[in-house]
């Protein structure tokens, strides 16, 4: 059960990269939002590449 | 005849000095003797009363502990009318039942000084029923003639300022002590000297807490 | 030109420059060992996963030394860091594990209790990630961990941990923490797994005795001291009383609160006929008010602003320009064992554990904790193990 939820998180963490790439991609405009879509994948990368 | 009674003499003069010189030299402190059956409990509730404990075993010095005995279960006498240790209340019999059968009056009672509001709050006391409850105990045992010896093996750590806990407890019970028993950490201020010339009761300094197991096979054994 | 993507490119490019060195350091401290020389004592290596399957092929199992007796006798555990950035433990156990000699009776010892904690670092603190010791051949290194285990063995983190069996609610990084997680469980967390493991090994061997070595904060009353339940705290006095009589360190008794669950003090007391202790030395590194936490500050304990408090006496252990240097703490660990030990086997003669080779306190002060390691390039390839 815990291991199910466990890799239910590195699904859901996988998820929000996802989006956040694309919002990184699709963004026009905001240099500030596209430098803070790449802080919050940091930790998220991190974690599913198994570093940190 | 004159010979002789000046050999006589002679050795009279030798014998006199003798006496003189060992009665002139500083006698070391007189260790008083105390009688079993012993009841060991602590005044303040910190963990040095098993340091005490462990002073008696390690001397071979059967004894009763309890954390918090009342008058009534000092007065029920050996084996502590058979109550049982629970949170907050502790009960070990380790007398010699054989010599000292259930019942038996205490005849010397060791407080092991030192304050601890963990221990007292565990037992559900309060500074000032720990006070009183010692007050209560030391009267009972002057009453019925029950030798008091307060230890404190605390050091440092289980003394303070005028009015502290630690402080409380020590005049609550080293002033009413037949014996006062203290390692040097423990008295580095003199507070413990002062107490015995004051009231005039015989104090045994030593440098660690373990010096005291000979002290008790002297006083008990 | 396509200005977004050009500035999209160079943020990329920026990030990876940040993200790929930083993530090689820490790829590379979970993944480095120690490696360690089995000493003549030692009969048997085997892992905790040994006394409980669950731990089989994860980052929490971890090497158990046993150094067996000829002579039938007492049983003891020593377990080091429980908790990773307290290591002077885990140096005492490797000066056992490379130099004791049993002679009766058998000694476990688990040098790196928290596997998963020893391979990660908190997060903000700016931990060093290694330290060195000095040896006569050279400079022997060893990972710096982490109090709790890593999030990358046991994620995710609950709300609020609720510990088994007694339901007592604690923090929710207390679920990683192996010294709130006893007695554990065979189907529980993975921490909870290894402290199970550990109960397994304590029941199945019928041991005796059980030491957990940690290190705490100056500014902390319980340090420098031996924690002990009720079963187990006279026998922690009488060796308190003992060093300090003989070796002249205090190292004075704190009950173990019964009310408090989840410590190995308190559990494996009340779940196995083991007298536990746990072993508290200073560890000026881990106080809150200090200068950076370097690697100097970790081994030699010496800091400005400690040394003001304590002039102010807020410290709980005597603090002055010496600082708290790691052969001191180590040192301690050491005399407290074999005290612990000695007091135990004259007890109880015939469930004794003797054992010789191992330095005492002053010993270790003198000499310094590197003095004791066997260099691995010296050994047997069979004979080394990685921690």
């Amino acid at each position: 059960m815990i291991t199910i939820i466990m890799i239910v998180y590195y699904f859901i963490c996988a998820y929000l990269a996802g989006i956040l790439f694309w919002s990184f991609i699709k963004e026009k405009k905001s240099l500030n939002n596209l430098i803070l879509y790449l802080l919050v994948i940091f930790p998220l990368i991190l974690r599913l590449l198994r570093i940190k | 005849m004159k010979h002789r009674l000046s050999l006589t003499s002679l050795i009279l003069v030798i014998f006199i000095l003798l006496t003189l010189q060992i009665f002139s030299q500083n006698p070391a402190p007189e260790i008083p003797k105390a009688q079993l059956p012993v009841l060991i409990t602590s005044a303040g509730q910190s963990p040095d009363v098993t340091t005490v404990n462990i002073i008696a075993e390690e001397a071979g010095v059967p004894y009763d502990y309890c954390d918090v005995p009342t008058v009534d279960l000092v007065k029920a006498g050996v084996g502590l009318a058979d109550k049982e240790s629970g949170p907050g209340f502790h009960v070990e019999i380790h007398s010699d039942l054989e010599k000292h059968p259930k019942g038996t009056a205490y005849k010397t009672m060791i407080f092991a000084i030192g304050a601890s509001l963990k221990g007292m709050g565990a037992s559900g006391l309060t500074v000032e029923s720990e006070l009183k409850r010692l007050q209560s105990l030391i009267d009972y045992c002057q009453k019925n003639n029950i030798f008091i010896i307060a230890i404190h093996v605390g050091g440092a750590s289980k003394r303070g300022a005028p009015g502290s806990d630690n402080e409380r407890m020590i005049d609550a019970v080293a002033p009413f002590a037949n014996l006062i028993i203290v390692t040097k950490d423990s008295n580095k201020d003199g507070r413990f000297d002062q107490i015995a010339q004051a009231k005039n009761i015989p104090l045994l300094q030593v440098d660690n807490a373990l010096e005291i197991v000979e002290i008790f096979k002297k006083i008990f054994l | 030109m396509n200005r977004p993507l050009t500035t999209k490119l160079i943020l990329l490019a920026v990030t990876c420059l940040i993200l790929i060195p930083g993530s090689i350091h820490l790829y590379q401290h979970r993944h480095f060992n120690t490696p360690i020389v089995q000493g003549p004592g030692v009969t048997q290596v085997v892992h905790l996963s040994h006394y409980f399957s669950g731990l089989k092929g994860t980052q929490a199992d971890t090497p158990v030394f046993i150094l067996q007796g000829k002579k039938p006798g007492g049983k003891i555990l020593i377990m080091a860091n429980t908790h990773s950035n307290e290591p002077a433990g885990m140096l005492a156990a490797v000066i056992f594990i490379e130099n004791a000699l049993v002679q009766q009776g058998t000694v476990y010892i688990i040098p790196v209790f928290n596997n998963s904690g020893s391979r990660t670092t908190k997060p903000g603190d700016g931990y060093p990630l290694y330290f060195e010791i000095k040896t006569p051949w050279g400079k022997r290194r060893f990972r710096m961990g982490n109090r709790n285990a890593s999030p990358l063995d046991q994620w995710p983190d609950p709300d609020v941990y609720i510990h088994y069996p007694d339901r007592q609610l604690l923090s929710f990084i207390d679920a990683r923490n192996t010294n709130r997680t006893w007695p554990g469980r065979p189907n529980g967390l993975l921490m909870e797994r290894v402290t199970y493991a550990a109960m397994e090994l304590l029941r199945q061997e019928k041991v005796d005795l059980a030491i957990d070595l940690h290190g705490a904060e100056t500014m902390f009353p319980v340090t420098n001291c031996i924690v002990a339940p009720e079963k187990s705290i006279k026998l922690a006095t009488l060796t308190s009383l003992t060093v300090k009589a003989l070796e002249g360190f205090d190292n004075h008794v704190e009950p173990s609160p019964s009310k408090f669950r989840g410590l190995s003090h308190r559990e494996i007391g009340d779940y196995s006929e083991t007298l536990p202790f746990l072993l508290e030395a200073p560890i000026p590194f881990l106080d809150q008010p200090t200068g950076p936490k370097t690697v100097e500050l970790l081994l030699e304990g010496k800091d400005p602003f400690l040394l003001r408090l304590a002039k102010k006496k807020k410290l709980f252990v005597p603090y002055d320009k010496t600082g708290w240097p790691m052969a001191k703490r180590v040192g301690q660990h050491c005399s407290v064992i074999l005290e612990l030990i000695r007091q135990y086997s004259r007890k109880n003669p015939e469930r004794a554990i003797k054992l010789t080779n191992v330095p005492r306190y002053r010993e270790v002060v003198a000499k310094g904790v590197g003095y004791f390691f066997r260099n691995p390039e010296k050994a047997d390839r069979e004979k080394i193990v990685d921690i």
